[in-house]
């Protein structure tokens, strides 16, 4: 009951937020805050939502049905995630758990700072080494962003939204798994004479998993913050560009940005419960 | 035996200080004055000819950093801004820690047993902070009305109280865990208060996590103020300019500058070249305290790996 209150509630917040641009500008020289403007603006939605209003969105002239775009706009955010995240968790096993100790260096080294730099900061960095490359040594290497909607960036954008996410979790599993690796049935384990690949597989690797699942929240909100930046910056398709960039082309529209950004809660549960699922696989495999 | 000197440590207290002094002194050592600048010279070439040649002009001896496209001097802009840049991660980190940790102890204290908080899923956990803050601050922020020292201050506060759950709840599970201490039994059997035990006990072996916290806390700020730098929402204001639209930091605060300078990338490159090295320098004082902090917080009771 207590959770149904609390969505209720966060529901709220987010009308009233995604209204704020609508409620709250500068008008005749000073900032002026409009209640009522907002509470229409609102009501109007909540309103439209059955009379089908608010299913529709402009585009400057013309008007299009919202869901028959959306899809296709979260298709394209829920593939770059869902990759990334996939490679991310690849990575985070290999380097977290089988190469724990030689990651740690690494990180403690230089990949540490790395895993530091804002994403925008990467987006920008990675766009200047392409250009650098190309400008001094003739080599087109990847898109620095996609031109059209048939010529994607595909590359750097899932590079991007892999970085940050894997240094955290290499980290974070490595950090576990030196904790693990330390326990007594570990020293049994080797006492009994099994093969080090063994402990690692079905001693290691089965008790850093937990661990794992409980990083994916984390990761999954580090990834999709990310989303915002990799998008708007690459120029791809994608929910989160749905939102800025149409506002900046065609003005503001409330039930657009609502609609999207309940949609980017969908998007979180989709890749939360595939994930969850492909650990449970994996898991379902080293239990054999 | 003597201890080894944390270098790490040293060396950030030093690039940080050496930052807080360049935010303080900044527009007094400035080369040129804020309103300064150049919009056309005559540029010796390499074969003896003059040239007259228009802003932006690359890094010479008059302008170490180079001039931007309307013929500011980088250097000054950067020493103007630094103080916002500076400052406002500084204070809000601290305000965040400071109101964050006061809570976190005293539920920690006070709740009743060793329970951890679970997770939960909200409508938010897909939105990022900058995000909340973009909706909030977007009417406001592009052409202000108000001062840009007010704004500053909005965008402080936004960031200072949607930063305090996630201190909250480290200190408040850090809280539950040295609540587990044989100590903190023995205070509470001879009868101590919740808050002498929050002050004589919690606290004291909080210490050095908090300091770790407080960098972690201020590179998290620095994050956001970049990340709405990139979407036109500079702290302090934002200034629009029509046909072509282009915005311009008011404050010239460091990722302002780059914001800003974004469509730089692909020529004339010193001109979001040189925000990005101060901003990426700054950071790294910080990454540099944080693993300094680290290296000296850990392996104190750490078992030794069996594999």
């Amino acid at each position: 009951m207590i959770a149904l209150y609390r969505h209720v509630l966060s529901l709220f917040l987010l009308l009233i937020l995604a209204a704020l641009p609508l409620g709250l500008f500068n008008k005749d020289e000073k900032v002026s805050f409009d209640i009522d403007g907002m509470a229409a603006v609102i009501k109007e939605f909540l309103m439209g939502l059955f009379s089908g209003d608010a299913w529709y969105y402009s585009q400057g002239g013309r008007t299009r049905l919202i869901l028959n775009d959306l899809v296709s706009f979260f298709l394209a955010s829920y593939l770059y995630l869902i990759v990334s995240a996939i490679i991310v968790i690849a990575i985070s096993i290999f380097l977290g758990i089988f190469l724990w100790k030689k990651s740690n260096r690494w990180i403690n080294a230089s990949l540490g700072f790395l895993g530091m730099v804002p994403d925008f900061l990467l987006v920008l960095m990675l766009q200047i080494a392409v250009v650098y490359v190309n400008k001094n040594l003739g080599v087109k290497t990847f898109k620095v962003a996609s031109s059209s909607i048939d010529d994607p960036a595909i590359f750097l954008p899932i590079l991007t939204l892999i970085i940050i996410p894997a240094i955290y979790l290499v980290r974070s599993l490595s950090e576990a798994t030196s904790e693990i690796t330390a326990e007594d049935y570990i020293l049994l384990a080797k006492s009994k004479g099994l093969s080090k690949k063994y402990i690692y597989f079905f001693h290691v690797t089965t008790n850093v998993l937990p661990f794992l699942k409980a990083d994916i929240h984390k990761v999954l909100s580090i990834m999709i913050g990310n989303l915002f930046i990799v998008e708007y910056l690459y120029n791809t398709r994608g929910l989160t560009s749905l939102i800025f960039v149409h506002s900046i082309k065609f003005g503001y529209q409330y039930n657009l940005v609502i609609i999207c950004l309940l949609s980017l809660f969908i998007l979180y549960l989709f890749c939360y419960h595939s994930l969850r699922l492909l650990l449970a696989a994996a898991e379902r495999r080293l239990a054999k | 035996m003597r201890r080894k000197p944390n270098i790490l440590l040293v060396i950030g207290i030093v690039l940080l200080s050496f930052f807080v002094i360049i935010s303080l002194i900044g527009p007094y050592i400035a080369p040129y004055d804020l309103e300064y600048s150049k919009k056309i010279e005559y540029i010796t070439t390499d074969d003896g000819k003059q040239q007259l040649k228009g802003s932006p002009f690359p890094p010479s001896k008059e302008h170490v950093f180079g001039t931007d496209k309307w013929g500011y001097d980088i250097l000054t802009l950067l020493l103007y801004g630094a103080k916002y840049t500076v400052f406002t991660v500084l204070i809000v980190a601290v305000m965040r820690l400071s109101i964050g940790t006061a809570f976190g102890v005293l539920n920690g204290v006070m709740s009743p047993d060793n329970k951890k908080k679970n997770k939960h899923i909200s409508l938010f956990s897909g939105i990022p902070i900058f995000i909340i803050i973009y909706f909030i601050l977007a009417g406001i922020n592009i052409e202000p009305t108000l001062p840009p020292i007010y704004l500053a201050v909005i965008q402080g506060l936004l960031m200072t109280i949607l930063g305090i759950p996630g201190v909250y709840n480290v200190i408040f599970n850090l809280t539950i865990e040295i609540k587990k201490n044989a100590y903190v039994e023995a205070a509470k059997t001879l009868g101590g208060s919740n808050r002498h035990i929050s002050r004589k006990h919690i606290f004291p072996a909080l210490k050095g996590n908090l300091l770790a916290l407080f960098v972690n806390e201020c590179i998290q700020v620095l994050h956001i103020i970049g990340q709405l730098g990139i979407f036109n929402l500079f702290l302090g204001g934002t200034e629009k300019q029509y046909f072509p639209t282009i915005y311009l930091s008011i404050t010239n605060e460091w990722s302002g500058l780059i914001g800003q300078s974004r469509s730089f990338l692909y020529h004339s490159q010193w001109i979001i070249l040189y925000p990005l090295m101060a901003y990426m320098l700054l950071l790294f004082s910080f990454y540099l305290l944080s693993a300094g902090l680290n290296a000296s917080l850990k392996n104190k009771a750490r078992r030794s790996s069996h594999l």
